[in-house]
Parts: C-alpha cells; structure tokens; sequence
C-alpha cells in the first residue's frame, strides 16, 4: 500500500475527548487538498459532500457537472507532475490507469501522498471504494451512509432479478467507428453490467473492447442492443438505419437502448442505480420493490 | 546547394556573431524554463537552491527532481536533433532530408509500440522487469535494429551509396509502418491511448536516472559528429571531388550514420517522437552563416537545444496545470516560422 495515512486513529481518539475538539479535527481535514485523478473517484467524493477538499481533478471528471470547474491537471492517463504540484496538494487519489507511470513516480518521490487504486476495482468493489475514499478524507460514518445507499440499490436489484423470466441475449455497443462497432468482450466494465443483470453477452467470446464486423453482429444476432452516448445525442436511431442492424432481433423488437457512459460505466455510486434501470428494460415484466423508486434518479440517457 | 544561402546580412558578421548570441539566448532559456512552471520560482530561488543555500522545500525538490532533469535533457536532446539535422542534410546533399529516412524515427516507433502493446504478454515480464526503463529500451533497440537492417541492406552492393540508403530507407520505413499498424490493430483502448501519446512526445517525468544514459550518448554522438565538420564541407563538393582531396566517403558516410543512429536513438527513446526541430533548424542556421558545416554545426546545435526548450517551456505552462505534446507545440509553432523565413528569403532574392 503506497498510502500510510495517520489522522483516522487521530480523529478518532478526538471524537471520544468531545464535540468541542472533534471541531478541530474537521479544521484540520478541511485543509485536506486532493488532486484527482479519475471521474468515479472525483464522483464519490461530490457524493460524500467532501467536494471542497478537491482543488484538482483530472478531464474524465466531468459528473457532476460542477467539478468541471476545478483545475485541470490533464487526462488520466497523462497527468502533468508540475501541474499538480503546482496545486499544493495534499492527496492525491487515482484510478489505476493514473499515469504516466514516470510522472506518477517522480510525484511519489517528492513526497506527495497518494493513492492509486487497482485494477480489480470494479461493479462489485464500488463499495470498498467508497470506503476507502471516505476513511481516506477522513469521514468514514459519511461514507456508511453512501455505502448503505448502494446496499439498498443491490437489494433492489436483487428483488428485480428473481422476478425476471427470460434471458435475452445482450450485445453492448461503445461506439460505432466508421461504420465498425466497438463491442464489449470478457473482461470489460460493460460485461460486469451485463453479468449483474444475469443476461448474456453475445460477444463473450471476444477479450475487451473490440472492433468487430458487421456482419459478425447478424450472426449475433441480439435481443437487446445497449449503446453509449456521447452528449446527448442519440445513436439508437443511427442503429436501427445501419443494414446489418436492420434484420437483428433487437432493431426489430425496437430494443436498442442508450446510456451515458460515466453512469452506466463509470463505477461509481450511481452505477447500481443504472442496472436496475437496464435490467428494468431488459425484463419488461418485473416490478420494483414497493418501498423503492426510480424517480429520483438522474436519467443520464435523457 | 541551396538557393536559400543566398542573404543579404553579411555572412562574415554573422558568422562571429551567431554562436555567442545563441549562446546568450540558450543561457537565458535556461533561467527562464528553470524558473517558470506550474509553481512559480524566482530567479533569486532558483539561485539560492542551485547554490545550495535552500534545502528541504517544495521549491527544491521540484526544480532538482524535476525541472532541472527536465530541462537539461531538452537542452541536449534540441543539441541532439539540431546536429544530426544538419549532418544528414550533408550527406543526402538536399535540404529535405530528415534522421527519419535512415529509419530512426519508425524504428523507435516500432520498438516503443512493441513493448506498450506486447510487453507484458508475447516477451513475458518484458515490462516489469524494466518498469519505467521497459519503452525507452524498447525504442532505443528498435532504432538500433531498423538501423543496422538499412545500413546493411545500402551496403549490400558492396557500395555505400546515397541512392541506394536512401532507397534501402524509404522501402523499410514503408515495412516497418506496416508492422507498426499491425501492432496497433491487435491493441487495446489503453494501449492505443498509449502509443497515440508516445508518438507525440513529451519531455515530461524524466528524473536523472532515466535521462543519464540517454544523454551521454547523445553528446558522444553530438561531438563525434561535430568532429565530422571538415569533412562534410569536402563532402559538399560532390563524391568524386572529395575522394580525390583523399576523403574516404564511404567511411564518412557511414560514421554520421552510425553516430546519427546512436544520437537520435537515444533522444527519442526517451522523448517520444519529436518532429521538426532536426528538419527546420539546420535550414535557419543555414539561411544566416551558409553551409560552412564548421559554423553550421554548432549553430544547429544551439539552436535546437533553444528551440526544444523553449518549446517545453509552452508545451508544460501554456495549459497548466495540464501539459501539451510537445510534439504537437514544435510542429505547430516550427512550421509557419520556417515558412515566413523561407518566405522572407525569396522575397530578398527577387529584389
């Protein structure tokens, strides 16, 4: 673990001496200055309400809207060691694609605390990650209630998937370049969804993301088409004009359906939300908990 | 050679004066670049520090960690790219020839491509038992390899021939792309990210370790090639006319190819792909004292390590905290530049 963190005991032994000096030790968090790098992380953290402590995020942080606002150290993959420094950070959080691999060593070698998550976080780790940011800034019981949230997101879900009685055959499409779609293979963040729906990737034979023909997606042949959209636009339509798409189940049952990608994708904690709404077109049949809603969800595919 | 060494200053003055000025400005882009970035040091620091007066700050780990690496690795490197610019100039005998024609560029190209998508799969461990090393090593072999295949094959007819490297040249550069998009078809979105950045450079997260071996070689090649000075100006005169002034043109050619092998191999290896500053500087140095390789040799030297900086210096503050390719900042600010003096120089010869 590269990151050794000593105010959580801290704080702690505080909160047991009394309100009146657990207020300095929120003194001393809010002097926390993290620069991020990666947008679910960035998401947890404006979930946590803790979005003060940021001053840098990196250009895949773009949900919420307002941490756009914040400084811009560069793409995840290519984050500028002087820019963050120049920040005056204290933290600096990262997905596991934070990089370069160079940068990210000369950071660590000034000092700087980070850090960077591994690869194996994913669909089912977003709780850990919650954990581990909130204990991380300092705001553990914060990050319970976050955490509970998502628990009553995988109930929810859970109650969905018993109801469900058909298991249609799922291809997820990440964007269409020059007339190639992109599909989602095994170990991808689209497989985990569609896995967490209990449906079938038709293109599990395939390793990540691939470019695959067009004419292999006939053979395919999916009940359900899942696409990404990119700033509101709408590609389903584009779909369902493309010919090879024409004569597949899915554009003849009109089942091709879209999503934002940093919500369905981005593993963060609006992530379960996203699957029960796919496994709520996937399975027209089931119905929601009776205590549970989906109204006050954010339809990111609007 | 070239109708663009016809210029009005006069050549004599320019010839004295050009080194010392260079010489100047590289000394003050080196405060300037040493002292600008994303956190702010005064000059007054920057001495303090670099004197030793200041130790444990924030101030001195940045600038010893890594702005000073930073920026005496553009300094070389520019020096690097400069010369080498300028000696395949000279031995192609034409102002369009660049270090990529005897497979530099694609053969570091090919070599970084291969670790990043196949380091960790086909050469088993290839990447983490190199860690940071893993590209540069990869790019430095693959310059190495692509090299030696176009030095051999140009010296296959038992003749070191311009036409037949510069043939040899073109028809591997033309295989080894091939290779290189074969490799980026079978590799994945993060891979793909990956290359896409190497190949447009960037000077950034160098710290000494990493850039030391690199730039002994490149000014072992650097003063090597400068050495070749006199020769080159013999050179000029045209093959036949050099062997019989007792110029072994063969062996001449061979070592700028060798040394420019060896100096551009290095760079780029830990560069990244870095475009026009060894195509355009020898062609501004010329413009001014001629083709005289004893002062065009320094001269592209200074220049491109003036140019490289400088251009770091944009490409790291210019979006700060972000950083730009610095590929993309020499490409962008080199080329209208050299166009206007080009510009400029035809219009003084139509007066």
């Amino acid at each position: 673990m590269l990151y050794n963190f000593s105010v959580k005991p801290f704080i702690l032994v505080l909160s047991l001496l009394g309100l009146s000096l657990s207020n300095t030790s929120n003194a001393n968090s809010e002097d926390m200055r993290i620069v991020v790098s990666g947008g679910s992380i960035t998401e947890i953290i404006y979930a946590l309400g803790e979005q003060d402590k940021i001053v840098g995020v990196d250009s895949t942080s773009i949900y919420p809207i307002e941490a756009k606002q914040k400084a811009q150290v560069g793409y995840v993959r290519r984050i500028g060691s002087e820019g963050v420094l120049s920040l005056q950070p204290t933290l600096l959080l990262g997905e596991a694609d934070t990089g370069p691999p160079k940068v990210l060593a000369q950071l660590q070698q000034t000092g700087l605390a980070n850090y960077i998550f591994n690869k194996e976080d994913n669909y089912l780790g977003i709780e850990a990650k919650i954990r581990k940011i909130a204990s991380l800034l300092g705001v553990p019981a914060k990050g319970e209630r976050l955490v509970s949230e998502v628990v009553r997101d995988r109930a929810a879900l859970n109650f969905v998937l018993k109801q469900k009685q058909s298991s249609p055959k799922v291809l997820f499409i990440l964007s269409m370049r020059s007339g190639q779609p992109i599909v989602a293979g095994q170990e991808t963040s689209a497989n985990d969804i569609i896995t967490a729906v209990q449906a079938t990737n038709v293109a599990n034979q395939l390793q990540g993301w691939k470019a695959i023909s067009t004419e292999a997606v006939l053979e395919m042949n999916p009940d359900v088409i899942l696409m990404m959209s990119r700033h509101g636009n709408d590609p389903t339509v584009n779909i369902a004009n493309q010919i090879h798409f024409k004569f597949t189940n899915a554009v003849k049952n009109q089942r091709v359906y879209s999503y934002d990608g940093t919500y369905l994708l981005g593993m963060n904690p609006r992530t379960p939300k996203a699957v029960i709404e796919v496994a709520k077109q996937l399975y027209p049949e089931v119905n929601l908990p009776s205590d549970y809603s989906l109204a006050a969800i954010n339809m990111a595919s609007k | 050679m070239l109708a663009l060494g016809h210029v009005v200053i006069e050549r004599e003055l320019a010839r004295k004066g050009l080194i010392p000025v260079l010489l100047f400005a590289c000394l003050l882009i080196w405060v300037a670049a040493l002292s600008i970035g994303g956190v702010d040091i005064s000059w007054t620091e920057v001495i303090a520090i670099l004197s030793g007066t200041e130790k444990g700050s924030l101030q001195q780990t940045i600038l010893w960690e890594i702005r000073f690496p930073r920026v005496v690795l553009s300094l070389i490197a520019g020096a690097g790219l400069g010369v080498c610019g300028a000696a395949m100039q000279a031995i192609f005998r034409n102002p369009l020839a660049d270090p990529g024609l005897i497979g530099v560029s694609s053969g570091a190209a090919l070599g970084a491509v291969t670790v990043i998508v196949l380091g960790n799969t086909l050469f088993t461990d290839f990447t983490s038992t190199f860690g940071l090393y893993a590209v540069p090593i990869g790019a430095f072999l693959g310059c190495l390899a692509v090299c030696n295949f176009i030095y051999r094959l140009s010296g296959f007819s038992g003749q070191f021939t311009v036409i037949s490297l510069l043939l040899a040249g073109i028809a591997v550069n033309a295989i080894v792309g091939a290779f290189i998009g074969v490799l980026t078809l079978i590799s994945n979105d993060q891979e793909l990210r990956d290359l896409t950045f190497w190949s447009m450079g960037s000077l950034a997260g160098n710290h000494w370790a990493l850039v030391l071996p690199s730039l002994i070689a490149i000014v072992i090649a650097i003063i090597g090639l400068y050495r070749l000075s006199q020769p080159l100006n013999l050179y000029l005169l045209g093959e036949a006319q050099a062997k019989h002034l007792g110029l072994n043109v063969n062996a001449l050619k061979k070592r700028v190819f060798i040394l420019t092998a060896l100096c551009i191999g290095a760079a780029v290896a830990v560069t990244g792909m870095i475009g026009f500053v060894g195509f355009v500087v020898p062609h501004l140095i010329r413009l001014i004292v001629g083709t005289d390789h004893r002062y065009l040799m320094p001269g592209s030297m200074l220049l491109g390590a003036l140019l490289l900086t400088a251009s770091d210096l944009l490409a790291r503050t210019i979006i700060l905290p972000a950083e730009v390719p610095i590929g993309l900042i020499t490409s962008a600010l080199g080329g209208p530049f050299f166009l206007i003096m080009l510009m400029k120089t035809y219009k003084n010869m139509a007066k």
